[in-house]
């Protein structure tokens, strides 16, 4: 098979596996199996594209630490002088690395069968419909969203402008901080704080997948108000995440 | 993971890991999270295969009825023991606050017994590095040699060895064998005109020369010139042939010499004064050594070889009746051993032929006392030689044997064990009631099923909550009597040990090492209790030399509070992992410990 049939396959099984993926949503957060997912981006429009990823495991509650993957993006802009200083990789950094789609065969395979977790997560959905779009495949991708549950983990009123920024929720729950700005690294803090905020959650009565993707979904809650798209995040204004 | 490397690097077992080695380590560990009060494992759980770290917030281990008897904070591992032995769970342990975990598993350097002493940890920070030097072979302080005949002049010696550049010469006599002549030796027989320098060298030679094995630790050649008194000692290979010498100048830094100078001036003394005067540079260089951080085992041998030549010097200076000469004097316990801490009492015996027992008693006395004089402590529990318990001639010596070994009860069982054991002459044959009554007392059945009872029931303390040390019992006290707790554990263990192979002689760590050759534990277990027992002997040591610096009297128990986290932690696998033994061989010998 050539790369990219390859690419298409591993794409394909990703989709394919969504019933499965949806099934995980019934089970105790403990026993179901996620993929905690981080991307580093060359910015957060429409036009820009991913430059790393980074993603571990949670099975059965515990964060497994061999199933870490991490990887380069060539994209297709280089990234951004504003944007190099935030996650220190230089356009040279990314002269070899792969290209899309093939570049994110490793994630697809990490990801297939798993609810996603992220903190701030309509950035790393938003660039997966793309990556997925661009092979005419489409989804609904539900995840955990750490950022969202923060608002509630904490007592504090959701302020639907901006989200907690990552490290900052780490420190508060006493936790240790990983490589911050790296996709690897922001993975492995956000797979903590999931742990963490789920175990509390979960403290005086069951807790199933499903109610955290639905903390995590507020404008969804009652299918009162339809998931806002990618296009309309980003132009609403409301896309500042602070990571 | 970089944050995971970094933060196991601060903690034993992984700070001997190489950086490589973390940084792989740390992609394989996994995370969990439990909220205050969760049950994290269970007691009899199996091993889960992988080291429990806590990463944050505490653990608390439960005794039998749910009483905390141990804490593990950030950096600890829980039950390390438990999970290199793959054994079950002994101890339930439950998050004493919301708790972040890391599951590590531990590489196959980490598996077995891997406490290491804290000066070990202490000397990478110390320059002088004195314990990689002790522990380097001898070759490499090796100098050349040069050999003559025993028929050569003193004179041909003599000039042959200003040419060489060297400070000794090998002789050869076809009927002494292989001898040593060194410059000091001919400064004191030949300038003083006492030999001519015209007679042969083998008038003068000392025959045989000490040698020591190619193969041999420098620590331990120095000690073996320490305890024979002697600067030189001859390098011979595997055939026996002398391949070099070294000299006390190159085997010992500076620090290193002081328990050969403090010896020398022991054993030059002419009288009481000069005695008392020259011991009084033991305590010191006892305390230079532990503060530089030398092992604290090749510190007891020193030590034990300066007070066997204080206490040879006292019995030779005090003035005695004729007959009161035919007896052999005895060290006792831990000195016995020669593993003896800084503040160890000096335990005492004698076995004499002929002559009067007043006598005897009188003149052990006044020994004892010039002994103390010289700064020495005698056993204030009165096992001394001044005591008639411990100074018999030896048919009672005999006679108090074949009693104890009737009685079959544990007092009787105690008494012999330690004089059958643990008791070395300071100079001379060991008495031939006591070789016997090794061979009668391991012949002896029911002696032997009280010993194991007995060895196997002394219980270490389980751990540390806050400032009180929590015992098996779930009684929690003030003080940790680390002796009692830590040491006496190991060091009967080895002596049953040494009991059962039949060879009595040597260290607790020596007897360990039998004790494995022989089968009787496993390498594993050998290991373990190996490290136990240096860190131990290491932190209490340490803790002793502070006591006599500050002027108190030391002893063998400390405050928890007075530990560091480090020693804590030490301390805490140590006791974990002798219990963890001791209830190995009680399963294997079919007993319960309770």
């Amino acid at each position: 098979m050539t790369p990219a049939a390859v690419s298409s396959s591993i794409m394909s099984t990703f989709v394919d596996s969504q019933s499965e993926t949806c099934a995980q949503l019934d089970l105790p957060w403990d026993r179901a199996r996620l993929a905690v997912l981080d991307f580093e981006t060359t910015g957060l429009s429409a036009d820009d594209a991913i430059i790393s990823f980074g993603a571990v495991h949670v099975d059965a509650g515990r964060v497994v630490g061999r199933s870490s993957v991490y990887g380069l993006v060539r994209p297709v802009v280089p990234p951004s002088p504003e944007s190099v200083q935030v996650h220190a990789i230089r356009p040279c950094d990314l002269e070899n690395a792969p290209s899309l789609p093939e570049a994110l065969d490793p994630l697809f395979v990490a990801l297939t069968g798993r609810v996603l977790v992220a903190h701030a997560a309509w950035v790393e959905t938003g660039f997966l419909d793309r990556a997925l779009l661009s092979r005419g495949l489409a989804v609904d991708l539900p995840a955990v969203d750490t950022a969202e549950l923060a608002w509630t983990h904490f007592g504090l009123p959701r302020d639907p402008r901006r989200s907690p920024g990552l490290e900052t929720v780490a420190t508060r729950l006493g936790l240790p901080i990983f490589t911050p700005h790296h996709a690897l690294g922001d993975a492995w803090t956000t797979a903590l704080v999931f742990l963490v905020m789920a175990r509390h959650r979960a403290k005086d009565r069951p807790l199933l997948l499903k109610d955290l993707v639905a903390a995590s979904n507020p404008d969804r809650r009652g299918g009162a108000e339809p998931r806002r798209s990618w296009r309309s995040r980003k132009t609403s204004g409301t896309g500042r995440r602070s990571r | 993971m970089k944050e995971i490397a970094d933060f196991l690097e601060g903690y034993p077992p992984f700070t001997d890991l190489s950086r490589e080695e973390l940084e792989q380590l740390s992609t394989a560990i996994d995370v969990k999270y439990h909220l205050a009060g969760d049950l994290v494992v269970e007691v009899g759980q199996p091993s889960l295969g992988v080291a429990l770290m806590v990463r944050a917030g505490r653990l608390e281990v439960l005794g039998p009825v749910g009483t905390v008897v141990d804490e593990v904070d950030p950096g600890d591992l829980l039950s390390l023991d438990t999970v290199r032995a793959g054994r079950q769970y002994a101890h339930a342990a439950k998050a004493a606050e919301d708790t972040l975990l890391y599951l590590v598993p531990l590489p196959d350097a980490l598996r077995v017994g891997h406490l290491a002493p804290i000066s070990s940890t202490n000397q990478l920070t110390r320059p002088e590095r004195l314990f990689d030097a002790a522990q380097g072979r001898v070759t490499g302080s090796m100098r050349p040699v040069i050999v003559h005949p025993a028929s050569t002049s003193i004179a041909d010696v003599a000039k042959a060895m200003t040419k060489a550049r060297t400070s000794c010469s090998l002789v050869t006599s076809p009927d002494d064998g292989l001898g040593i002549v060194t410059d000091s030796e001919l400064r004191r027989r030949v300038a003083t005109g006492a030999v001519p320098i015209t007679a042969s060298v083998g008038s003068i030679a000392a025959f045989p020369a000490q040698t020591v094995s190619s193969e041999a630790l420098l620590g331990d050649a120095y000690l073996s010139m320490v305890e024979a008194g002697i600067h030189h000692l001859v390098i011979v290979d595997a055939h026996d042939r002398p391949v070099g010498v070294v000299r006390v100048v190159d085997v010992a830094s500076a620090e290193l010499r002081d328990p050969l100078v403090v010896r020398g001036a022991v054993e030059r003394a002419q009288d009481a004064d000069e005695l008392v005067e020259a011991s009084a540079l033991v305590a010191p260089s006892i305390i230079e050594l532990v503060e530089r951080g030398l092992p604290v085992e090749y510190i007891a041998q020193l030590q034990s070889g300066v007070v066997d030549a204080i206490l040879r010097r006292a019995v030779a200076l005090v003035r005695a009746p004729e007959a009161t000469k035919a007896s052999t004097w005895l060290v006792q316990g831990s000195l016995a051993r020669r593993e003896p801490l800084p503040g160890s009492d000096v335990d005492t015996a004698l076995c004499w032929y002929d002559g009067d027992p007043g006598d005897h008693l009188a003149h052990a006395s006044r020994v004892l006392r010039l002994v103390e004089r010289a700064g020495l402590a005698t056993c204030d529990r009165g096992a001394n030689a001044d005591n008639s318990l411990f100074n018999r001639s030896e048919d009672q010596w005999r006679q108090a044997v074949a009693d104890w070994l009737g009685r079959e009860e544990e007092a009787g069982v105690l008494a012999l064990t330690s004089v059958v054991a643990d008791t070395r002459p300071v100079s001379g044959e060991l008495v031939s009631p006591l070789v016997e009554a090794v061979s009668a007392a391991v012949a002896h059945e029911a002696f032997m099923g009280v010993l194991t009872r007995h060895t196997l029931s002394r219980r270490t303390p389980l751990g540390f909550v806050r400032d009180f040390v929590v015992h098996q019992s779930g009684e929690h006290r003030g003080q940790l009597d680390l002796k009692k707790g830590g040491l006496l554990p190991v060091s009967a263990l080895a002596r049953w040990l040494a009991l059962r192979t039949g060879d009595v002689s040597g260290s607790t760590l020596e007897r360990l090492d039998r004790g494995a050759d022989a089968g009787l534990i496993t390498g594993d277990e050998r290991d373990m209790l190996v490290g136990a027992y240096k860190v131990a002997l290491t932190v209490l040591a340490e803790h002793q030399v502070r006591a006599i610096k500050a002027g108190n009297k030391p002893s063998g128990f400390l405050r928890p509070d007075q530990l560091d986290p480090l020693e804590r932690r030490q301390l805490r696998e140590a006791f974990r992992a002798i219990d963890s033994v001791q209830s190995a061989l009680a399963a294997a010998l079919g007993l319960s410990r309770l």
